[in-house]
């Protein structure tokens, strides 16, 4: 297979070289690409009901853009339910999963190992594949005319089987369903051919021991994404049952539209354990990635190398076995046993002492260091900001009594923005800027990534901050309208501070797609390791090659956190250089 | 307040476009230059931009905290609610520090440590001291919070404890009306607990008012020995307020009230909230979805179960209509009409009526089984229901009394949230979900609370600004589950008044029993 694929490489024609490209750098942007464009309609999205929360009534963006779902560009609110529904389902898996893992798993783990390409190179591109269909088929339920899904990302049944209770649960639903399942096949491939290479292809010397933490990131990941994916496509495909063949799984005792349903002794609940039960992994299948890309960032623009390495790795290990048993914190109050639910508080709040000690570990990290701030720093420091101011709001939250009072409102919705909108976001940009060079061969302009950190991180906390206050104050979530609550008439200006910032926000990532295009065609020229960091990635050339390397692949000799080790000339000392006579491997 | 937000705010949207106009200068420049690398100023510019945006976020934060505040629902109006609060006081006490501390780490490092050619780096790969005292220390503080969250957690959920003390201080009579301060002792699960209870909580008096089938009981008693409660006298009277009048005469200032847990339940529904009052009997009726009558099929008897209640008559009257519903159908399509529509239609038609057929069978061999329609067990059945209070609309409980409710839906998953009580229970169609909690003021006496003055002046005065209506407090139960169109509409009043107001109230409520006579089918 292996002589095979590559005899095929060396004539390639467009087609094997553009679409159906089984190597691990074009998939790679080919995913980074798909993700922007769902990354785009996601934040427009957000932009039309932020518009609607902070000056409700009549638009003329609503009028334009939602036509129908829009009489006199009034904004309909079942069109509202739709909207953020679809935004919540692109944002978590189209760009934070399917994206974020898509682009820099594929990208890196070849190159950090010392890999010629993936395990499969035709797995992953079906894994492509499935990807860009699910995206595709997503975008197109937006158009269908009983609107798109309406049941919040999350999809709860029975109103995303009942199709009288919202028209988003007709045909609507059924694209969602469909597309999160061959979704879910997508992530599954993947997963595999990222867990097979980090175990089997790694360069000579490339010890587990010695993976860059990326690498240890993306690899819990893969395993986190294999073991709960199957089990939200069990969970879809019994919802599809429910929907389209008359079976109980999920329904039961209901009377609508006139009449009572014959369905009788599932539960609604069922589908919420199952559903948890890949949702609540599924925020660190998006945020672990991004911690990783931190991890490597935060090390090199130091100068210094990561702070407790082995502890991190430990971290990430413990935050990917805990993160299995905590998701019964999402159901608090949906009835469960009251023991049960003592049990998930400590399992969750379990969560928090890993969590911390990655933070306290990047903060010694950068202290005594010697920073750099390239764009894609700042976007790890301000990861780490985000993740403390994001992570202690999840102790509130994760207090079942507590919860009682906040679920479900403004302050769950500033927790995990913060957390995903905001830090595991921001390790996507970080990641960006900083592979740039490798993905495209040339820098991206710096001034206008300084211009991006600056406007985005103070918009993302104007935006997300103070929706804690709103929460506090008692305001529901997935309200299309919060001026007729006069209880909530004191932070109603709130909503009006969150709205401007979001437009201005949502104004400065047009300077960052500016950036990335005109850069990837006409920035300047990158060199072969312009961060002068130690990773294997910076030793193949700068133009991309099959197989990565023109020659031999190096061998790996050392740790890849030797920044500014005492005795060197340089600050930094690449992985494939040997030890000296006497050098200590790392302290 | 909002005007200098508007400022604020427009400022910085003109900061963003100056600098976008910048950016595209700058990018009209990058053509075909190599990227230079970063320059010692740029580098620290970002730097002291790194100090000064944690500032400026730290001002934010502060600035949110005191106009906002932590409390902007005002102050907890349950028994419960007061633990939440502290227990809230406590979490935030603990992570806003921590919120503080880390920031300030981060930014200030960032700042401090800012690229120099000559700097000293620190190659520090671990140090497993440090690593294991910043393990353990955020151990601590959760097993902290873990504690007096379960312990929290425990007293609310547990759905045991059928009779409430209150400990009552400070009678005063207002306009005939008694009114005192109370404060919740314990929760037992019968009587004769609750009365080996009493004996045990110190400085109790040893008055204690009791409500007995309607009737309001003062009793004095002694314990004899360790367990056994004697009572030594006894007096009977037929309102609450009567009976706490006779203790101004007597100049007691202090009683314990026994009061059993009421039972009540929210059915919920696209989009609205029905409340059911469990009657004289505490005991809420039967129900079953499939009783719910929404249409009388031409029925000249209007009446309507909308949350399928059981009783004879309902058994009855569901049976009438689906009977006539079936010969209707069979009627039409065996007559000569059936050959001017269509297909589909008849074959709609023949489906509805299978369907009735078997949902017939189906309830005769289930509901009408049950309650044993045939059997000894129906005047029972028939007794639970029969004086439940159903009503759409607004909430009304009573002050100090506890209660025990019940959440069901008959569609989607609601979820009955009511922030002023800091209680909230999904409700789940197929199942019913249950909350407890007791409510400590009356929505009277929290509009006179100075909190809540101070925030209704604010809120009132900013809309006589823009001419809107004037409103008051009041506590309020909204839907916080996503369920459709009118989600955001789903809400209604909670009014919680005295004892004697709410039986004013109840007085011109019909029960369901006085329904049914209502409509003629009883
Ligand atoms: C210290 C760590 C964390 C703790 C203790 C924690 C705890 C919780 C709890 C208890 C909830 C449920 C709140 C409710 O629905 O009432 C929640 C919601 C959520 N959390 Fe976290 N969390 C933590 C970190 C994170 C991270 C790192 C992410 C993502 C990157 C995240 C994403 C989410 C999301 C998406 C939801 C809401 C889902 C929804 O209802 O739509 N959390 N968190
Ligand atoms: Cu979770
Ligand atoms: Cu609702």
């Amino acid at each position: 297979m292996g002589a095979h694929a590559h005899a095929h490489h060396h004539k390639e024609s467009f087609i094997t070289k553009y679409i159906f490209s089984q190597d691990h750098k074009m998939i790679a942007k080919q995913f980074l690409f798909t993700a922007i464009i769902m990354g785009v309609v996601g934040m427009f999205l957000s932009l039309l009901f932020r518009i609607q929360l902070g000056w409700p009534g009549p638009n003329m963006l609503n009028s334009i853009f939602l036509g129908d779902w829009a009489p006199d560009g009034v904004m309909n609110s079942n069109m509202y339910l739709g909207l953020v529904t679809i935004h919540g389902t692109i944002m978590v898996f189209f760009v934070l999963t399917g994206g974020l893992s898509g682009t820099f798993s594929n990208l890196l783990i070849p190159l950090q190992l010392g890999a010629r390409d993936m395990a499969s190179g035709f797995l992953n591109m079906f894994s492509y594949w499935f990807f860009c269909l699910s995206s595709v088929i997503m975008l197109v339920s937006l158009f269908v005319e009983s609107g798109p899904a309406m049941a919040g990302w999350t999809v709860y049944p029975p109103i995303s089987v009942l199709e009288e209770s919202v028209p988003g649960s007709g045909l609507g639903m059924t694209l969602w369903l469909v597309s999160m399942a061959i979704f879910i096949a997508s992530s599954l491939l993947g997963s595999l051919n990222y867990i097979v290479t980090i175990l089997n292809l790694r360069t000579k010397g490339m010890k587990m021991t010695r993976m860059p933490l990326t690498i240890w990131a993306f690899f819990v990941t893969a395993i986190l994404g294999v073991l709960s994916f199957p089990v939200l496509l069990s969970a879809a495909v019994l919802l599809i049952m429910d929907r389209s063949f008359g079976t109980s799984f999920y329904i039961s005792d209901i009377f609508i539209d006139g009449h009572a349903l014959d369905q009788t002794g599932g539960s609604p609940i069922l589908f919420q354990h199952l559903f948890w039960f890949l949702g609540h992994p599924e925020v660190y299948i998006v945020l672990l990635p991004a911690l990783g890309i931190t991890s490597e960032i935060i090390a090199t623009n130091s100068r210094k190398p990561i702070f407790g390495y082995r502890a991190m790795i430990g971290s990430i290990l413990a935050i990917g076995f805990l993160s299995f048993i905590v998701w019964g914190h999402h159901m608090f109050i949906t009835g469960m046993n009251p023991f049960l639910g003592g049990v998930f508080v400590f399992t969750t709040l379990l969560i928090a002492i890993p969590s911390a000690v990655k933070v306290f570990n990047y903060i010694t990290t950068i202290w005594k260091g010697n920073i750099v701030f390239t764009p894609a720093m700042m976007f790890s420091i301000g990861l780490v900001s985000t993740f403390i101011t994001g992570g202690v709001t999840g102790i509130i939250l994760a207090d079942s009594a507590l919860d009682i009072d906040v679920h479900d409102t403004y302050f769950v919705v500033g927790h995990f923005h913060i957390v995903m909108g905001l830090s595991a976001i921001f390790g996507m940009f970080a990641g960006l800027y900083h592979w740039f060079p490798k993905l495209y061969g040339r820098m991206m302009n710096r001034k206008m990534g300084y211009v991006h950190f600056w406007v985005t991180i103070v918009c993302g906390y104007g935006v997300f901050f103070p929706m804690h206050f709103t929460g506090l104050a008692g305001a529901p979530r997935r309200y299309y309208d919060y001026s007729e609550f006069p209880f909530l008439d004191h932070v109603v200006d709130l909503n009006v501070v969150i709205s401007v910032f979001a437009v201005i926000g949502t104004l400065a990532q047009v300077i960052f797609l500016f950036n990335f295009f005109y850069s990837a065609i006409r920035g300047a020229k990158a060199i072969e390791n312009p961060w002068k960091s130690n990773t294997l990635e910076w030793t193949t050339p700068v133009e991309h090659v099959h197989g990565n390397w023109v020659g031999e692949i190096p061998e790996v000799h050392r740790w890849p956190y030797d920044y500014s080790k005492p005795g060197k000339e340089e600050d930094f000392c690449p992985q494939n250089i040997p030890l000296e006579e006497g050098e200590e491997e790392h302290g | 307040m909002g005007k200098v937000l508007l400022i604020v705010v427009l400022v910085l949207l003109v900061l963003a476009v100056a600098q976008m106009m910048r950016v595209y200068e700058l990018s009209s420049k990058v053509r075909g230059r190599k990227e230079p690398t970063i320059t010692r100023r740029e580098n620290n510019m970002n730097a002291v931009l790194m100090l000064v945006f944690c500032i400026a976020f730290f001002g934010f934060v502060i600035w949110q905290m005191v106009a906002y505040g932590m409390g902007g629902k005002g102050p907890s109006v349950s028994i419960h609610g007061e633990a939440t609060d502290w227990l809230i006081g406590l979490n935030f006490g603990i992570i806003i520090p921590v919120f503080f501390l880390c920031n300030a780490l981060l930014f200030y490092f960032a700042f401090k440590f800012a690229y120099k050619k000559d700097r000293d780096v620190y190659y520090f790969t671990h140090n497993n001291k440090l690593e294991m005292m910043w393990t353990v220390a955020p151990a601590i503080v959760l097993a902290i919070i873990i504690v007096l969250g379960l312990r929290t957690w425990n007293d609310i959920t547990d759905m045991s404890g059928d009779y409430v003390v209150h400990e009552h201080t400070g009678l005063v009579v207002n306009d005939g009306q008694v009114e005192s301060n109370f404060e919740f002792k314990a929760a037992y699960q019968t009587v004769e607990e609750a009365g080996v209870g009493l004996s045990n909580l110190s400085g109790s008096s040893k008055l204690v008012l009791v409500e007995k089938g309607g009737e309001w009981v003062l009793q004095t008693y002694e314990m004899d020995g360790e367990s056994a409660l004697i009572i030594t006298e006894q007096k009977k009277f037929n309102s609450r307020n009567s009976a706490l009048l006779s203790l101004v005469d007597e100049e007691v200032s202090m009683f314990t009230e026994l009061k059993e847990q009421k039972h009540i339940e929210i059915y919920s529904k696209q989009f609205d909230w029905t409340t059911r009052y469990a009657g004289k009997d505490n005991a809420l009726g039967d129900a079953n979805f499939k009783l719910i009558d929404y249409n009388s099929w031409g029925d000249t008897n209007t009446f309507l179960n909308p949350l399928g209640l059981i009783s004879s008559e309902t058994i009855e009257l569901h049976f009438n209509r689906i009977d006539a519903r079936v010969s209707y159908l069979n009627e039409f399509l065996g007559s000569a009409e059936a050959a001017f529509e269509t297909d589909e239609k008849l074959a709609e038609m023949t489906e509805e009526m299978e369907r009735l057929k078997r949902k017939k069978m189906r309830v005769q061999s289930t509901i009408a089984n049950d309650m044993g329609l045939n059997a000894m067990n129906q005047s029972e059945v028939n007794s639970r229901v029969y004086d439940d209070v159903i009503l759409k609309g607004d909430i009304h409980l009573v002050v100090g009394q506890p209660y025990q409710f019940q959440f069901k839906s008959q569609d989607v998953i609601h979820s009955a949230y009511f922030p002023h009580f800091r209680a909230q229970m999904n409700c789940v169609p197929g199942m019913a979900t249950q909350i407890k909690f007791t409510p400590t003021m009356t929505t009277k006496e929290f509009r006179e609370h100075p909190d809540v003055i101070a925030k209704y002046e604010a809120i009132n005065k900013a809309r006589e600004k823009v001419g809107k209506p004037l409103v008051e407090a009041s506590f309020l139960l909204l839907c916080n589950k996503i369920c459709g169109l009118s989600h955001s509409n789903m809400w209604v009043n909670v009014i919680v008044e005295t004892q004697e107001e709410y039986e004013a109230w109840m007085a011109d409520q019909k029960t369901f029993e006085q329904q049914l006579q209502a409509s003629n089918l009883k």
